[in-house]
């Protein structure tokens, strides 16, 4: 499998991972990589400011068009500040759950309010 | 010309959401007139609540506004804070307790994110913090403000924040004219849910209102998480409905007047020194997609 190794810092212009475009913006580039069957290397060396939806964008909505088995084969992430690990793990079990089984979600969520 | 009392006292607290939501009640339906912020009986202003009251006059932005009788301590304030209304006319803030007052446009992310280094971060007043707390203040920060981007449907966020030296603490307020919590959830759930019961659904682990391709619902999450452990408070004011969360504690209330927008009112402990790095266990290799 041929490897594309995508520097985070590139793709964002700085040191902050934070808007929704660059975000986006990032999850296009790895679905163009995926389509060819790359494996991808997400170096996110120098980041120093990354929040939760940046990454829903750009990791998060992968989990819509790929499962599990198929990003842990295709994805690995490298360079990533140690206190942002806990940071990626929930965005993606987060993402996981979302569209595990969506449907049920938003009934569940609806339900929520049904003594309003 | 409409004149309106400002009260005693505007405090970063429930009262303080109130009294300026009331003050939004009566903006909101004028046009193309004059109106008169009457600062005479006003002994207290919280300068992040700037924020909010430049909100809610650039809701009205057809007005022209006029604020009379300002006392001088809370004129000199205004301006350290640089407040727009008095042209960004500016006074030194010798001792960088307040953060500039900002409007910022919902897309302009990357500004924003300097102006939390430039005026708020490198405030040379503010103890040694950890960069991890540092950090994790930033992050919290741009977390509202993009939310108030991808849910509130506005055009601008409005931004101010107060350092308070002796307690240790920061304030930092950040609102949005635009969608409230409740319209969102409302629309969401098809209930007509009260202000103070959207909120509390708003901020619960892995609730959103989105419902494409992004997944959401842990921003807030990792809000409280950090607060929690920083012994910080969040306070958010939304439609009639107001929630707060303070140690374990999270009670909603009713705000009793409607504001047409979404406050939220960050508190960090700056004098923390808890280091927030987990020894964790998590490498690279380990992330489990």
């Amino acid at each position: 499998m041929e490897q594309k190794i995508i520097n985070i810092f590139d793709v964002v212009g700085g040191k902050a991972a934070v808007s929704t475009e660059d975000g986006e913006r990032l999850f296009t580039t790895i679905s163009a990589f995926l389509e060819k069957d790359f494996e991808i290397v997400l170096d996110f060396a120098n980041i120093e400011t990354l929040i939760t939806t940046f990454l829903n964008t750009a990791i998060g909505q992968l989990y819509s068009k790929y499962d599990s088995p198929f990003l842990r084969e295709h994805l690995r992430v490298i360079n990533l500040a140690p206190e942002d690990r806990e940071r990626m793990v929930r965005t993606i079990e987060r993402a996981k759950e979302y569209f595990k089984d969506k449907e049920n979600i938003e009934k569940d969520i609806r339900e929520a309010f049904d003594d309003e | 010309m409409l004149t309106i009392q400002l009260p005693h006292r505007i405090g970063s607290n429930q009262r303080g959401f109130a009294s300026l939501a009331n003050v939004y009640q009566q903006v909101k339906p004028c046009q193309f007139g004059k109106i008169q912020l009457d600062f005479q009986k006003t002994t207290w202003f919280d300068a992040n609540m700037l924020a909010m009251l430049g909100a809610i006059m650039e809701s009205a932005w057809t007005n022209d506004f006029d604020i009379v009788n300002l006392g001088p301590d809370q004129e000199k304030i205004f301006k350290k804070t640089r407040y727009s209304y008095f042209g960004g006319e500016s006074l030194p803030d010798q001792h960088q307790t307040t953060v500039e007052y900002r409007k910022s446009k919902v897309s302009e992310i990357g500004s924003f994110e300097k102006y939390l280094e430039k005026k708020l971060l490198a405030h040379r007043e503010m103890p040694r913090m950890s960069a991890l707390l540092r950090k994790k203040i930033k992050e919290s920060i741009l977390e509202i403000f993009n939310n108030a981007k991808m849910h509130g449907n506005c055009e601008f966020v409005f931004s101010c924040g107060q350092y308070y030296p002796r307690k240790g603490r920061l304030d930092f307020t950040i609102v949005d004219i635009g969608n409230t919590i409740r319209k969102k959830v409302r629309d969401y759930s098809g209930r007509e849910v009260s202000g103070k019961r959207a909120i509390e659904w708003a901020v619960r682990e892995h609730t959103t209102t989105r419902k494409g391709d992004i997944p959401g619902g842990l921003g807030f999450t990792l809000i409280r998480d950090f607060l929690c452990k920083n012994e910080g408070k969040i306070q958010i004011a939304s439609a009639d409905g107001y929630w707060y969360e303070e140690g374990r504690i999270s009670p909603s209330k009713d705000l009793n007047v409607f504001f047409g927008g979404t406050v939220v009112n960050l508190e960090f402990n700056v004098n923390d020194q808890c280091s927030y790095c987990l020894p964790s266990e998590i490498e690279d290799k380990d992330i489990p997609f």
